[in-house]
């Protein structure tokens, strides 16, 4: 996981006189073997009496910067439960003896485990203080944080063709980690080898080729997921952890791509035991199915939001398009940049909400392949687009309400979504549901 | 051409077996559990009926006289829903 430090801002270039350390930051490594025996890693609980077992070698040098120089903060460095962490409602004194736990019990490797970073007041960060933390038997080091640690990763050089991530305020968001939290995508499989994407936790492709030949399943994983700030490519809207059902077998019938109904259909039902908080549809039908609604109302039921996309046919009839309109499926409609309707984007009663879905730039797999010339990156449009920019609002809002149900989220992304000039004042339309996505209001 | 169908929960095994039967003597090519070996039981009543040699419309009405039947529908076909 990236370190978050100095706040989540991308900085553009250089500065103009660069320091050599970050103000007010100090970077600590404690010994592994001294925390280990006092927590039950890999999941230790983040309560008192945890914070209270650890030894006084570790316990007494956080005592001592939080007593005697201001401390502010802790943030360890490897751990996936920053968030929580700060989120957590214990004293101060206990939070930050968790972070420095959290930096071992959380993180698999020796290497890696045990740093934090400690925010104090510049003026109090000396060679003493240092030499004073350093000195306890259960660190290894305290030194201050050099800029260069700032260097190690940076914006996505594309970021600025992601139109989308301006309209949906990404930029603006208070967004919570959400690397605890699973999001499944059932489409054509991933490219496991972009660089710009993460290794999916599970990836189903059920006797097909693991490769995504098609490309839409890799595309759809970037706008949810790729890796932000790695000086690569584009930003992923969330930090998730992608698990992936490949539905699609590689061959298209007169031009279009099907969904194998088997292989979906059983993916429907294996989700829940996955622990996914949300799946991502970017598909659709003109059909109803029994069997297919049974499936979604076991997911709603199960904490699993459903997000699919109103389909491409707006201007071949405009049909309503399952599995969006089952009740219960968070349903997505696709705008340009303009902020106004997609041409192709389908309308109805079903509608939820709308997002960026034309030119979307996004991941393809680093190969050709009969069926798609681009690799790397391409711009795409349709709901298929548009619907991972909701999806991966879900998995945000999953990781700041972990108890919320299907329903709380749906109800948040609606009543948070922007309205849009086009609504001409009306609080819902057919055409934009409830509005625009909206990531700062729906964090807020 | 596949048919999914669902059976009502606590119909007995022989008259599952006995409509599954019936649909193999009048043409389907093979009739399996969506979710084969689940103990789930709303999850264990769905099937799979694939026949691509007979009539869809004649295995639809020996479902639909069965009362063991909860429903039996036509598979629903999925697309990608990028745009051109």
């Amino acid at each position: 996981m990236r370190p978050v430090i100095e706040g989540d801002v991308p900085s553009f270039g250089r500065p103009a006189r660069p320091r050599e350390y970050v103000p007010g930051q100090v970077v600590v490594r404690v010994r592994p073997e001294a925390v280990r025996p006092h927590v039950a890693a890999p999941r230790m609980a983040l309560s008192q009496s945890v914070a209270d077992s650890l030894p006084d070698s570790i316990g007494e040098p956080v005592d001592y910067l939080r007593r005697d120089a201001g401390l502010k903060a802790v943030d360890p460095l490897f751990s996936p439960r920053l968030a929580q962490l700060r989120r957590s409602r214990l004293p101060p004194a206990a939070r930050y003896r968790l972070a420095v736990a959290a930096s071992v019990a959380d993180v698999e490797t020796d290497d890696l485990a045990g740093l934090a970073v400690a925010s104090l007041p510049e003026r109090r960060i000396t060679g003493d203080l240092l030499e004073t933390i350093g000195s306890s038997p259960g660190v290894e080091f305290a030194e201050r944080l050099p800029t260069r640690w700032l260097e190690a990763d940076g914006p996505d050089p594309k970021q600025n063709l992601q139109w989308g991530l301006r309209a949906i305020r990404y930029f603006d968001a208070r967004r919570p980690s959400a690397a605890d939290v699973r999001v499944a995508i059932l489409d054509t499989g991933i490219d496991t080898t972009h660089p710009d994407l993460p290794d999916p936790v599970l990836y189903r492709h059920q006797g097909l080729r693991a490769q995504d030949i098609i490309g839409h399943g890799s595309h759809v994983a970037g706008i949810i997921a790729a890796i932000a700030n790695n000086r690569i490519g584009i930003t992923g809207i969330a930090d998730c952890r992608l698990a992936v059902w490949k539905i699609f077998p590689d061959q298209p019938e007169r031009g279009d791509f099907y969904v194998d109904s088997e292989r979906y259909l059983r993916a429907l039902g294996e989700l829940p035991d996955e622990e996914v908080a949300a799946v991502n549809l970017s598909i659709g039908g003109a059909a109803h199915s029994q069997a297919e609604a049974l499936l979604f109302r076991r997911l709603v039921e199960r904490g699993v939001t459903p997000v699919a996309a109103m389909g491409n046919e707006y201007e071949e009839g405009n049909p309503t398009s399952y599995p969006a309109a089952y009740e219960d499926v968070v349903s997505v409609g696709a705008i340009a940049e303009t902020r106004r309707r997609s041409r192709f984007s389908s309308t109805g009663h079903h509608i939820d909400l709308v997002a960026p879905g034309s030119n979307i730039l996004s991941t393809v797999p680093m190969r050709r392949s009969a069926y798609r010339q681009e690799t790397e990156y391409v711009s795409w449009s349709g709901t298929s687009m548009a619907t991972p920019h909701v999806t991966a609002a879900v998995a945000l809002l999953a990781a700041a309400h972990p108890g919320w149900s299907s329903a709380q989220i749906s109800h948040r992304l609606r009543g948070s979504a922007a309205q849009l000039s086009a609504m001409r004042g009306s609080r819902w339309t057919q055409t934009y549901g409830a509005g625009l996505l909206d990531l700062r209001t729906a964090l807020s | 051409m596949k048919l999914q169908v669902k059976f009502r929960q606590g119909a007995s095994h022989d008259k599952v077996d006995e409509v599954l039967g019936a649909l193999v003597e009048r043409g389907a090519d093979d009739v399996r559990a969506l979710f084969p070996g689940s103990d789930d039981p709303e999850l264990g009543a769905l099937y799979v009926v694939e026949a691509n040699g007979t009539s869809r419309d004649r295995l639809l009405r020996v479902l639909d006289k069965s009362d063991v039947v909860e429903f039996a529908e036509p598979e629903a076909r999925r697309k990608l829903a990028r745009s051109a």
